[in-house]
């Protein structure tokens, strides 16, 4: 059974036929076996002496209107993960599915309705903005490229509309960038975002550069707004406590594997791979009563451009086997949408 | 009285030139303590002046723009504000040292390890044998868990790995024996596994020597698995002090109250986070009054006028008209009696997120 069938069969109701690879309903967008390797080149003819392998082999299902949230250590991959689904990179394997369409062979007008259905918010509201536009240019310019038709007055009123849905009032439209504070500049960057009426956001790290009593508005309005215009998020984060409150589905990554998913509950409440058992013991919980036991990981987590073979996890994992260290982890189910790819469940 | 604590800090004011005319206080008459072997955290949010506090302790600032307007840091019975610079260089790495956020930044890349950490050695004792120095300096490696120090001390700083690069860093901040050590955000950079193994060795090495610390950090897990008081600044001031545990279970500044209310945590499902509507105010435009008061869901015009001093209530310091006023009020709409009020998020905002941050009030 392959990855993504298995999760398929479990994610309930709307499921139509998984085997003939057809999507069901519920289905947003799809990736499968999604591989991206970069090229390290060396020497004056720039030969090709290794590859990183930032992601490799990644299968995973994002639903209409849900948040999927990828976690994981800095280099594990999340962030490339989230390129390719936006195709801001092209991967080196694999496939992307949006309504029936492969999106990483797209060309042309298809790519721009593609490119209008997803869009990104990223990490550093300091640099994801012109500091030259001002917060009314940056909001209506994805109108321009993709409403060419709306009058100079209309798009003008829709970016009003959309800094009013994201907190912001009609004054910003004339500001610069560097005239708001960190979270109303994500504001910006989710108004601009919101721009083209998306189905699918991409969140990468988009409150960890935010201080937390302005993080905690950011996360509601983010809920705020899924629950309001139905947007499916990939969110990607390396904080779990804000990923457990945010996400129903929850992805692991270590070093370019998804080493764990399934609904965030099951993962958070019985986490099943090694290394999101150490992942959660590590974090410091704001709570002095509550002592927890904690799986301290020795060493650091490998290089991509020469992971170690067999489990990618073993160098570092407590649970080690002799069948880890080499050879195919083999992919398991053991409850209903919560699949691990360790040995210790096979 | 002086004996009693390690460092006493009292009304440390450091302020900064923004322009020809304006200079600004970051920090703003700061007073606290540090016992012996104890763990005390200065907790806010960026901007509020923790770090500034800390480079001050150390003499560290830039001067100018900074300039220390007044105040005493008397660390075991000294005041080091009024040491001459010889004097202040002599306390530096041997009777107080620190640690800094930024593994990457922090060491210079064109020295070896070895050198730089031989360099804290030497610049306190010219005359030191150098086979001792990397005897020492190997032996400090060892004792905070890097592998193979002879070896290591000949790697460049982008060889090591950010968690290897801030072991490093804490060994050379271990190498003068110093009496307390100043952590400012020392994990912030790091991922959660690599921050669990540092903080880790951060505890054991308290544990070992006894050693006082000042460990500076907006993260309040971290302040809730190391420290045993904490010290919460607000805009330059220090608007709370309390043993841990009294700050996590019964905060009594609004503000403290909203930030543990506002971090989401693991095993506590809620529908909504708490907020603090609004944003830290900039240096130059801090209001009169409570400086807090501005985004406070509890403030009455008294708050708007006068500015609260750090008052003792009943063992512990809080700066506010109405300490408790949080809690109180939280747990009046709650329909309880007393409790911890950092797990009833979402009771005070109803209605939309829109309604709970009104954006004219942010720019008027």
């Amino acid at each position: 059974m392959t990855a993504t069938e298995s999760v398929n069969d479990t994610l309930t109701a709307s499921v139509t036929d998984a085997d003939t690879g057809t999507t069901d309903d519920d289905v947003l967008i799809r990736a499968e076996n999604l591989t991206k390797h970069y090229p390290i080149k060396s020497g004056v003819f720039g030969r090709e002496t290794g590859r990183v392998r930032a992601v490799d082999g990644v299968s995973l299902t994002v639903h209409k209107g849900e948040t999927y949230s990828l976690v994981g250590e800095s280099g594990c991959g999340k962030s490339t993960t989230g390129r390719l689904f936006l195709r801001l990179e092209k991967p080196t394997a694999g496939s992307v599915v949006m309504d029936g369409r492969d999106i990483t062979q797209l060309r042309g007008r298809a790519l721009r309705t593609f490119r209008r259905q997803v869009q990104v918010v990223f990490q550093d509201p300091f640099s994801s903005l012109n500091p030259r536009m001002t917060v009314g240019g940056i909001v209506e310019e994805g109108l321009i490229i993709h409403e060419p038709k709306m009058t100079p007055m209309a798009r003008r009123e829709r970016a009003r509309e959309l800094l009013a849905l994201t907190g912001l009032g009609a004054d910003a439209l004339d500001r610069f960038p560097h005239e708001f504070s960190g979270g109303q500049r994500q504001r910006v960057g989710l108004a601009r975002a919101l721009a083209t009426d998306p189905k699918f956001l991409v969140a990468d790290e988009a409150v960890s550069a935010l201080d937390v009593s302005i993080q905690a508005q950011i996360i509601n309005l983010l809920q705020e707004l899924q629950g309001r215009l139905g947007i499916a998020y990939l969110f990607i984060a390396h904080d779990l406590a804000v990923v457990r409150h945010l996400s129903r589905r929850v992805g692991v990554m270590y070093l370019g594997h998804l080493v764990e998913e399934g609904p965030a509950a099951a993962v958070f409440e019985n986490p099943l791979h090694p290394y999101t058992r150490a992942l959660l013991s590590a974090i410091p919980e704001p709570d002095p009563d509550r002592r927890k036991k904690r799986v301290i990981l020795s060493g650091d987590v490998p290089r991509a451009d020469n992971p170690p073979a067999g489990c990618r996890f073993h160098t570092r994992c407590p649970e080690c086997r002799p069948e880890c260290t080499q050879g195919t982890i083999p992919e398991v189910t053991p409850e209903p949408g919560h699949r691990v790819k360790c040995v210790l469940y096979a | 009285m002086e004996n009693e604590n390690r460092l006493e800090v009292r009304d440390l004011s450091v302020s900064f030139r923004l322009n020809d005319r304006l200079e600004a206080l970051a920090v703003d008459k700061v007073s606290f303590h540090v016992g012996h072997g104890e763990t005390l955290a200065l907790v806010g949010e960026s901007g509020c002046g923790k770090s500034v506090t800390c480079l001050a302790l150390m003499r560290l600032l830039p001067v100018p723009p900074a300039r220390i307007v007044g105040g005493e840091v008397i660390l075991s019975g000294r005041d080091l504000l009024g040491l001459p610079d010889a004097d202040m260089r002599a306390v530096r790495g041997t009777a107080m040292s620190m640690i800094f956020q930024e593994p990457m930044t922090s060491f210079d890349p064109v020295y070896t390890i070895g050198d730089q950490l031989a360099e804290a050695i030497l610049a306190h004792e010219r005359r030191a044998d150098p086979e001792a120095v990397t005897e020492r300096v190997a032996d400090a490696m060892a004792s905070v868990g890097l592998p193979d120090p002879k070896n290591l001390m000949r790697r460049y700083p982008h060889e090591l790995s950010g968690g290897m690069k801030q072991r490093a860093m804490i060994a050379m901040a271990l190498l003068g024996n110093p009496e307390i050590i100043l952590c400012d955000e020392p994990t912030t950079a790091l991922d959660v596994t690599i921050q669990a193994q540092i903080m880790d060795l951060l505890a054991a090495i308290r544990e070992d020597r006894g050693m006082s610390m000042l460990f500076i950090t907006h993260n309040l897990g971290l302040v809730a698995e190391l420290a045993q008081r904490a010290a919460v600044m607000y805009a330059g001031r220090i608007i709370e002090t309390a043993t841990v545990a009294d700050l996590f279970h019964e905060p009594l500044h609004p503000y403290s109250a909203g930030l543990l209310a506002s971090v989401p945590r693991l095993g506590v499902t809620v529908d909504k986070l708490q907020t603090i509507p609004g944003s830290v105010p900039g240096l130059a435009d801090r209001p009169p009054g409570c400086k807090f008061a501005p985004r406070c869901d509890y403030a009455e015009a008294i708050c708007r006028e006068v500015d609260p001093a750090l008052e003792d209530r009943g063992g512990r310091l809080c700066a506010c008209h109405f300490p408790g006023v949080a809690n109180g009020r939280q747990n009046r709409e709650r329909g309880i009696g007393t409790g911890p009020a950092t797990n009833s998020v979402g009771t005070v905002f109803c209605g939309s997120v829109l309604t709970t941050i009104p954006p004219a009030r942010q720019w008027s």
